[in-house]
């Protein structure tokens, strides 16, 4: 039962390398029962070295090359000899250049790259893409990669993990590209899970007192919170044994609703390594932080407004759309959480299961999940991470159609679109799409 | 030397292991949920004496749903299924019945018992790539479906959908598995032939400890033509009364010269093999095609007896006491027995008429450029 990963552009092989580092790093203690742990993400190459489920897609080889060297570098693990693609020419951070020219262009040659890599597993437990939304390869390229995968996986589990650029702006068009791919991936994928860089960044500066925070900080900070998640655990469909499943699991207690499909991440406790000697940790201390900062749109926890309170159960839907704008108030559809460490089974986290937290037509009991590994995650003797398909994203997301649609009302940059052949009326599906998902996600009630 | 390695060169011991390994990939990959673990099959090998290991693959057979591969395949060819519960009873107390059953395997295997029960899951593993039938929603009034009614439905129906896929990605890992392991069985089926041919060469030199019944018939003139029958009582009964029948030539060539003829006749059953049932009798070596039919040979001279002639017989005639067990059994169960027998007897001839003249064709046409000269 395997997973591939696609990386995609810059970004997505960056963080894909970080991401294996981390798994292959806590993989390494080799205590998760029945070896689920590598098996999921690497397999044996002929000469038995550990290779990782990967498939490297970028238009440009730099980047792909130094991912690959540094893995091999780590003399844990490497990618395959084969598994990559990449051209000469990048996409010029331009989405309709990746979705229109690049991606059909190189279709048969990246397919058959991934289809390698499916073929070596026993069962394709689905694909997780990797990729940015800003630029031109990762979002565009990757949102017609996913749209082949889907052709070609009708029955798999497509997860696309999503990078949101910092929102004072990395690339003039990010709104353009990043509309373009949420639109169309929307309708493709199972589930979206996003890692804004402004939420990843602050980590970094508050609670890992990173000083000069480098894309390699962030990239780690992603990393350590994405194995959080698909590192192998005890889960409720899984009968005592580490699930086989995890992202048909993810996606089945959380995304089942075609409308809501963006999930969002904390993880919890994240210190630096030099205060790690001076901290202890508990379940209960843990979880009623997590709790804090799930019902307070919080991404960390520090600076948690602890004054934010659940309101009382069956709140009609304008009215909740008016609490969560006046109190601050996050509402959830459904909720993941994984603990991992010690004592795990004595943990309660009945406080995440509160009607309150959830909307009146699905059931807490539906809608909340707990997945447990008595496996210490990374250096943490306790970790918590919470995936929740909730109202966090509703405002950047908000803010990102509104510039989009700011720059497209006086037609900036459109004809870079128009040129590769993504017209006006694209555009207008893809806003209209997207206010109909923040529509969804406001009236969550 | 142990239960894989007698009788195979040592080049090849490494190689038997590991076919006996993948036969027990593959037949697990056939949907057998309980196979003896491949250790057993070698043990079951050298089988017999005391302290010998056929206790757990005979228990397999008998109590779990793995062994119904050797006793449906048998029942379904036409074999007694009895034989394996026997088999099971002598092997508690370490007889060498686990390579009988093994013996079984093997002749199952050889006449396709495998590819069946593969062809047969990959039909059933194949059904459910279907579409599910098409299912009519409940005519629920517009005003009963409310808002949030309507999304609670829709993520139920998204659940559910999730749901599926997750069980059609596990029937495609087993149906990989499954090839995977056929194939592997393909690749090492001929060392495991070769390391059952040394089962059989075993099964032969062990074959007077292994069947008491054939002791017998090497100590007593009387039970000349008896077989072994494992235990079934009836079945012994039926040959015995069979044995038991004067036939016409007998009556006949008693009248010349009763005590010549016996003894042609006994030596006429010997040469046949005794009765088809009686399977581990019939396997001269596995590489050969083995008919299930039963030996026209054994049988010819008892068909064109009557019942009613026995009591024509001396006592000085009757081979033991044999008579009793034999009057005991049913009219209409033997008659039937019979007619079955002779239409099977009726088809052989058929088939046998047809080759031979076939054969003849062939030597014909063979013989056209030929010029005979008389001596």
């Amino acid at each position: 039962m395997s997973i591939v990963t696609v990386q995609l552009g810059q970004c997505g092989n960056q963080v894909g390398q970080e991401l294996f580092d981390v798994i292959c790093e806590d993989g390494q203690k080799e205590v998760y029962q029945g070896g689920s742990g590598t098996e999921r993400f690497f397999h044996h190459n002929t000469t038995g070295e550990l290779t990782a489920r990967a498939v490297l897609i970028d238009m440009e080889p730099k980047v792909i090359n130094h991912s690959m060297s540094k893995a091999a570098k780590s003399g844990k693990w490497r990618y395959g000899e084969t598994s990559h693609f990449s051209q000469k020419q990048g996409s010029g951070n331009n989405w309709a250049n990746g979705y229109c020219v690049h991606g059909p262009r190189h279709r048969e040659a990246m397919e058959d790259v991934v289809r390698r890599e499916v073929e070596r597993c026993d069962r394709l437990a689905g694909v997780v893409t990797m990729m940015s939304v800003a630029g031109g390869t990762g979002s565009g390229v990757g949102t017609y990669v996913t749209q082949c995968l889907r052709e070609a996986y009708p029955h798999s589990f497509i997860l696309n993990h999503l990078t949101w650029p910092y929102s004072t702006g990395e690339v003039i068009v990010q709104n353009y590209n990043s509309v373009l791919t949420l639109s169309h991936l929307y309708g493709l994928s199972d589930a979206v899970l996003v890692h804004e860089n402004d939420a990843v960044h602050a980590v970094c500066a508050r609670l890992l007192n990173i000083k000069h925070i480098s894309f390699g900080d962030v990239n780690g900070v992603i990393a350590h919170q994405l194995a959080g998640i698909l590192q192998p655990a005890l889960t409720p469909d899984s009968y005592g044994v580490y699930s086989r499943n995890p992202l048909g699991e993810l996606v089945s207690s959380l995304v089942c609703h075609p409308e809501y499909k963006l999930l969002s991440v904390c993880s919890i406790p994240q210190v630096a390594s030099s205060s790690m000697a001076y901290s202890v940790f508990s379940w209960p201390g843990l979880l009623k932080h997590l709790r804090q900062m799930l019902i307070s749109n919080a991404r960390m926890e520090e600076g948690i407004d602890w004054q934010v309170r659940a309101p009382p159960v069956q709140c009609g839907g304008a009215e909740s759309a008016r609490s969560f704008r006046a109190t601050g108030f996050n509402r959830s559809l459904a909720n993941l959480l994984i603990l991992r460490g010690k004592e795990v089974f004595s943990a309660e986290a009945d406080g995440l299961q509160e009607a309150a937290l959830y909307t009146s037509w699905l059931p807490s009991r539906e809608a909340f999940s707990v997945w447990k590994s008595p496996v210490s995650f990374n250096k943490y003797e306790r970790s918590a991470t919470l995936v929740s398909n909730s109202q966090t994203l509703l405002e950047p997301l908000d803010n990102m159609v509104r510039k989009a649609w700011n720059m497209f009302a006086s037609r900036a940059y459109i004809h870079q679109y128009t040129k590769f052949g993504i017209s006006e009326e694209d555009f207008l599906d893809s806003f209209t799409s997207l206010e109909q998902v923040i529509s969804s996600y406001t009236q969550l009630g | 030397m142990d239960g894989v390695t007698r009788g195979v060169r040592p080049g090849q011991r490494a190689e038997a292991r590991r076919a006996v390994g993948v036969l027990v990939g593959a037949l697990r990959a056939a949907g057998l949920t309980s196979v003896p673990e491949p250790e057993l099959f070698r043990r079951a090998k050298v089988g017999g004496g005391p302290g010998g290991v056929s206790g757990p693959l005979v228990t397999k057979v008998e109590g779990d749903p793995g062994g119904r591969l050797v006793a449906s395949g048998l029942w379904q060819r036409g074999y007694h299924v009895d034989w394996t519960r026997c088999v099971g009873a002598r092997g508690e107390d370490g007889g060498p019945c686990s390579r009988d059953l093994l013996l079984a395997l093997g002749w199952l295997l050889a006449t396709g018992a495998l590819e069946t029960m593969l062809a047969h899951r990959a039909q059933q593993l194949d059904a459910s790539w279907l579409e599910p039938p098409g299912v009519t929603p409940p005519n629920v009034p517009g005003t009963l479906l409310d808002r949030p009614s309507l999304r609670k439905l829709q993520w139920l129906i998204g659940s559910l959908r999730f749901q599926r896929r997750s069980l059609l990605s596990m029937q495609e890992e087993r149906s990989k598995l499954m090839h995977r392991a056929y194939v592997n069985w393909k690749h090492t089926e001929k060392l495991f032939w070769v390391w059952m041919d040394s089962v059989v060469d075993c099964h032969a030199t062990d074959k007077r400890e292994a069947c008491p019944v054939d002791q017998d018939a090497k100590v007593s003139a009387n039970r000349i033509g008896a077989v072994c029958h494992h235990g079934n009582r009836g079945l012994e009964r039926l040959d015995n009364m069979l044995l038991g029948l004067p036939t016409v030539q007998d009556m006949r060539r008693e009248k010349e010269d009763p005590r010549r003829r016996r003894g042609t006749e006994r030596a006429d059953k010997l040469q046949a093999g005794g009765d088809s049932r009686t399977l581990p009798h019939m396997w001269p070596s596995l590489s050969r095609p083995i008919s299930p039919g039963p030996s026209p040979r054994a049988y010819r001279p008892r068909l064109q007896g009557e019942p009613g002639t026995q009591r024509s017989r001396s006592p000085a005639q009757q081979p033991g006491d044999r008579a009793a067990p034999a009057g005991k059994l049913q009219a209409s169960e033997v008659s039937r027995l019979l007619l079955r027998t002779e239409a099977s007897l009726l088809e052989r001839r058929g088939r046998s008429r047809r080759a031979n003249r076939m054969h003849l064709q062939e030597m014909i046409g063979r013989l056209e450029d030929l010029v005979l000269i008389a001596p």
